[in-house]
C-alpha cells in the first residue's frame, strides 16, 4: 500500500485578514490542510434582507475558492471562533467533515476523516491564557479514540520543548494527561527553534506552537519550522508532514475539451448513432424500450471512445495576478514595512480589476444580471457538518443513506383521497397531435450550453448540432411520439 | 440535516427535451381550457412571484379605502415534490381533460423509479421510490401546477359553500399558499383565516401534503 503525505500548514495569524488570504492563496499548492489559530472575523457583506433596509450583516473570516472551510458558525461579533482549519478541495474524497457532536467549542476544532475503513480525527487547538481548551478536551477526552494529530497555539512554556525555560509548568500535566489518553506524542522539530517571536526585551521568545502525532502510525510523521513565511504575525508557522494510505486520493475525471477534434468527432458520431436507428421496427412498448437502451449504449461508447482522463488539480483561475506574487516575494526578502504595504495594495488592485472584469462580463456580454445576486447574498458553503439523523450522526455510509432515503421518501404509504374533487367538472378532451419539428427547435434554443450534462455525458451543447441535422431530429421526434403512444 | 439538501433529477439529455417539448404543450393546454387557478401563480409560464407582490399590494390599498383591514396567512408544505402522489396526479390529470395516452405515460414515466444518493463523490445503491416528482426536471412545474389546481378549486367552492359564505382569497404558488381576507375588524378576518386554513390543510392532507404548521405565519396590513 502506497504512502501519500499531508501536509499541515498551521500558524497562529492574529486575527490578520492579508495574512490568511496569502496563506490561503500562497498554499493552494503545497498544503493539504491549513490550521489557523486566532483566525480574523470580519464583516463580509451585508446581505439582502427584509427586516433591515441596510442588508443583514454577515460575519465570518477568510475563505478561498480552493479550500473548503471549517469553522464554527457564529452570527455576530461577539465571541468569534478562535480556530479554524481549511481542507484542500483536492482531499474532498476523504469525507471531512466537522465534529460539533463530539466537541463544540470556539477554541477547538474537530474535524473527521474517512480513507478506507478508518474513521481518523484531528484537531486544531487554541488554549487562551485559562487553558480552557485543555479543560474542554480533558471533558470530552472519550469522543476523540481515533485522534491522529493534534496541533495548535497551546500558550504553555515548558522545558520539556523550550531549552531556553528552564522550569516546568502545572499546565504541562494536564496536557500530558489529554495526549497519553489520546495515544499522542509530542512530535520534535527538525530544525529546533523558538516558534513565537517577541519585540520587547522584558520577555523571551519561547515555543508556543506544538504538534502531537501518533506514534503507532507506521507512518508517524515530522514537522518543521518555516521562519520564511511568517510574515507579520509574531508565530512562526510550522509544516507537519504525517502519512496516510495513498488510495481514494487521486481523482480522475473524464472530458472531452470544448472545440477541440475529438468534440468535433463525437458529436459527428452520435448524429450517426441517431441515424443507425431503425423506427420501423417499434411498433410496441418493448421493441421502443429496447431500441432506446441500444442508442444509449452506443452514446456511452462514442463517450468512452473519444473522452479523455483529466486529473483535478489545485489550479483555478481567480484574481491572484503576477504582481502580487512579485510584491510578496519582493517583502519575504527584505521584511520591510513599505513593501507590505505595496504587497496590500497589489492585492486591492487585483482583485478590484478582476471582479470589475467579471462584472463587465456579466452585464455587456451575458446580459444576465441576475448573476450578480450570488455576489450579494449569503453564500451557501459546502456542508461540513456531519448529517445528523434522529439525533444520531450519520458517521458510515449505509447510514448517511438510509437518513437521506427516508427523509426524502417520508411520504411514501400515505394515504390520498381523490373523492374530494369528484364534484369538479372534468374539462374537455385535449387532442395531442405528433410533434412538430419547430417545437423541437424551440425547446433547444433556450438550453444553456454551460448546463451540467446528464448521466450519458451529452450536453446542450453537443446536441444542439445533432437537432439541427434533420434526419436525426426527425429519430427523435419518433422516440417521443412512440413514447406517448406506446405503453411501456 | 437531510431536510437542509433536496435531491434532483438528473436524466439523459435527449430524454430531457423530449421533456420540454411535452411541458411547453401542457403548459398551453392547461392555461387555455382554464384548468389552473388564476390564482395559481408558481410554475405556470407567463406568471411570475411579482403578480403574487403587485395582488397583494393592490388588495391592501384597496382595503385601505373602504376602511378594511387586510389580513393573511402565508403557509408551506413540507417536503413538496418528494410528497406528490402517482394515483392522486393521475385522477388530476384526467380531470384536466388530458387523453388515457398522456396520463398512461406520466404513470409509466412515474413507475418503477429507483434513485441513487451521491455524496462527496461516493454514490449509494439504487433506492426504489414510488413516490414524489423530481426536481429540477421540465416537468416539475406544470406538474405541481396540476396537482395543485382542483385542490384550489375544491377549496374555494368549500368557502363559498358553508352555510355562511366565506369572504376569503387564496394565492398559491407552487409549495406556498397565502390566505387573504378583508375586513372591517381583526376579530371577524381572524376567524375566518382560521376556518379556512383548517379546511385547505384538511385537502392538503387529502392529497397527501402536510402543511408545516410551524413555518405557518400570520400578517396584519395596517396603515400607520
Amino acid at each position: 500500500m502506497n504512502k501519500h503525505n499531508l501536509v499541515v500548514f498551521s500558524q497562529n495569524v492574529r486575527k490578520n485578514k492579508t495574512l490568511t488570504d496569502t496563506i490561503l492563496e500562497t498554499q493552494k499548492t503545497t498544503a493539504d490542510i491549513i490550521f489557523v489559530q486566532e483566525p480574523p472575523h470580519f464583516l463580509v457583506k451585508r446581505i439582502p434582507s427584509h427586516t433591515n433596509p441596510d442588508g443583514d450583516p454577515l460575519y465570518g473570516t477568510s475563505n478561498h475558492p480552493d479550500w473548503t472551510l471549517f469553522i464554527l458558525n457564529v452570527p455576530g461579533l461577539k465571541n468569534p471562533p478562535r480556530v479554524a482549519i481549511y481542507i484542500n478541495k483536492c482531499l474532498a474524497k476523504l469525507r471531512f467533515s466537522l465534529r460539533l457532536d463530539l466537541i463544540n467549542h470556539r477554541n477547538i476544532n474537530v474535524v473527521a476523516f474517512h480513507n478506507h475503513q478508518d474513521t481518523n480525527l484531528i484537531i486544531n487547538v487554541y488554549s487562551d491564557s485559562n487553558q480552557t481548551a485543555l479543560q474542554v478536551l480533558r471533558d470530552n477526552i472519550r469522543n476523540l479514540e481515533r485522534t491522529i494529530a493534534m496541533a495548535g497555539d497551546f500558550n504553555i512554556r515548558d522545558s520539556d520543548w523550550d531549552p531556553s525555560y528552564y522550569y516546568h509548568s502545572n499546565q504541562t500535566e494536564d496536557l500530558l494527561f489529554i495526549t497519553d489518553s489520546l495515544n499522542l506524542k509530542l512530535s520534535q522539530l527538525t530544525n529546533p527553534g523558538p516558534t513565537r517571536f517577541v519585540n520587547n526585551h522584558r520577555e523571551s521568545n519561547s515555543v508556543l506552537d506544538l504538534v502531537f502525532l501518533a506514534p503507532d502510525d507506521p507512518w508517524f510523521g515530522q514537522h518543521t519550522l518555516a521562519p520564511e513565511l511568517q510574515k507579520p504575525s509574531d508565530h512562526i508557522p510550522l509544516i507537519i508532514c504525517m502519512g496516510i494510505r495513498k488510495e481514494n486520493i487521486v481523482s480522475v475525471v473524464q472530458s472531452i475539451k470544448k472545440d477541440s477534434e475529438e468534440e468535433h468527432d463525437f458529436i459527428a458520431e452520435l448524429k450517426a448513432n441517431f441515424k443507425l436507428l431503425n423506427m420501423q421496427s417499434i411498433t410496441d412498448g418493448q421493441a421502443l424500450q429496447s431500441s432506446v437502451n441500444q442508442l444509449s449504449l452506443a452514446h456511452e461508447r462514442t463517450w468512452a471512445k473519444h473522452s479523455k482522463p483529466k486529473h483535478i488539480t489545485r489550479y483555478s483561475k481567480e484574481w491572484w495576478n503576477q504582481e502580487c506574487t512579485d510584491s510578496l516575494n519582493a517583502y519575504r526578502a527584505g521584511r520591510d514595512l513599505m513593501d507590505w504595504k505595496t504587497f496590500k495594495s497589489n492585492i486591492r488592485i487585483a482583485k478590484r480589476k478582476f471582479f470589475d472584469d467579471k462584472i463587465y462580463e456579466i452585464a455587456s456580454s451575458n446580459k444576465r444580471p441576475w448573476d450578480l445576486m450570488n455576489w450579494v447574498k449569503k453564500k451557501a458553503l459546502p456542508a461540513i457538518e456531519t448529517i445528523t439523523h434522529e439525533g444520531r450522526p450519520c458517521n458510515s455510509l449505509p447510514s448517511l443513506w438510509n437518513a437521506l432515503h427516508c427523509s426524502y421518501n417520508s411520504a411514501a404509504n400515505r394515504p390520498v383521497n381523490t373523492a374530494i374533487f369528484n364534484d369538479l367538472p372534468r374539462n374537455d378532451s385535449i387532442d395531442w397531435p405528433p410533434f412538430s419539428k419547430q417545437e423541437f427547435r424551440d425547446a433547444i434554443a433556450k438550453c444553456s450550453s454551460l448546463s451540467t450534462p446528464g448521466p450519458d455525458h451529452i450536453s446542450w451543447r453537443h446536441l444542439k448540432p445533432v437537432v439541427t441535422d434533420n434526419e436525426c431530429l426527425e429519430r427523435i421526434i419518433d422516440i417521443a411520439n412512440a413514447c406517448i403512444t406506446y405503453k411501456t | 440535516m437531510p431536510k437542509s439538501f433536496r435531491p434532483i433529477v438528473l436524466l439523459n439529455t435527449i430524454g430531457k427535451l423530449i421533456e420540454k417539448v411535452i411541458s411547453t404543450r401542457l403548459q398551453f393546454h392547461m392555461t387555455s381550457n382554464g384548468f389552473l387557478d388564476p390564482n395559481q401563480l408558481g410554475g405556470i409560464k407567463q406568471r411570475l412571484m411579482i403578480d403574487a407582490g403587485l395582488y397583494l399590494t393592490h388588495c391592501v390599498c384597496a382595503g385601505w379605502l373602504k376602511q378594511c383591514h387586510t389580513s393573511v396567512i402565508a403557509f408551506d408544505m413540507a417536503q413538496f415534490f418528494p410528497s406528490l402522489n402517482h394515483v392522486f396526479l393521475s385522477a388530476c390529470m384526467e380531470k384536466a381533460g388530458l387523453s388515457r395516452n398522456i396520463t398512461n405515460f406520466f404513470n409509466s414515466y412515474h413507475a418503477g423509479r429507483s434513485t441513487t444518493y451521491t455524496w462527496n463523490g461516493f454514490s449509494s445503491p439504487p433506492f426504489n421510490t414510488s413516490i414524489g416528482v423530481g426536481q429540477g426536471s421540465a416537468f416539475s412545474p406544470i406538474i405541481s401546477a396540476i396537482y395543485m389546481a382542483p385542490i384550489i378549486r375544491t377549496f374555494k367552492n368549500r368557502v363559498n359553500n358553508l352555510w355562511e359564505k366565506i369572504p376569503l382569497d387564496i394565492l398559491s404558488f407552487v409549495d406556498d399558499g397565502l390566505l387573504v381576507s378583508q375586513e372591517k375588524s381583526y376579530e371577524l378576518s381572524s376567524a375566518y383565516l382560521l376556518c379556512s386554513y383548517n379546511i385547505i390543510t384538511k385537502l392538503l392532507l387529502d392529497a397527501g401534503l402536510v402543511m408545516e404548521h410551524n413555518k405557518s405565519e400570520v400578517f396584519h396590513f395596517t396603515r400607520s
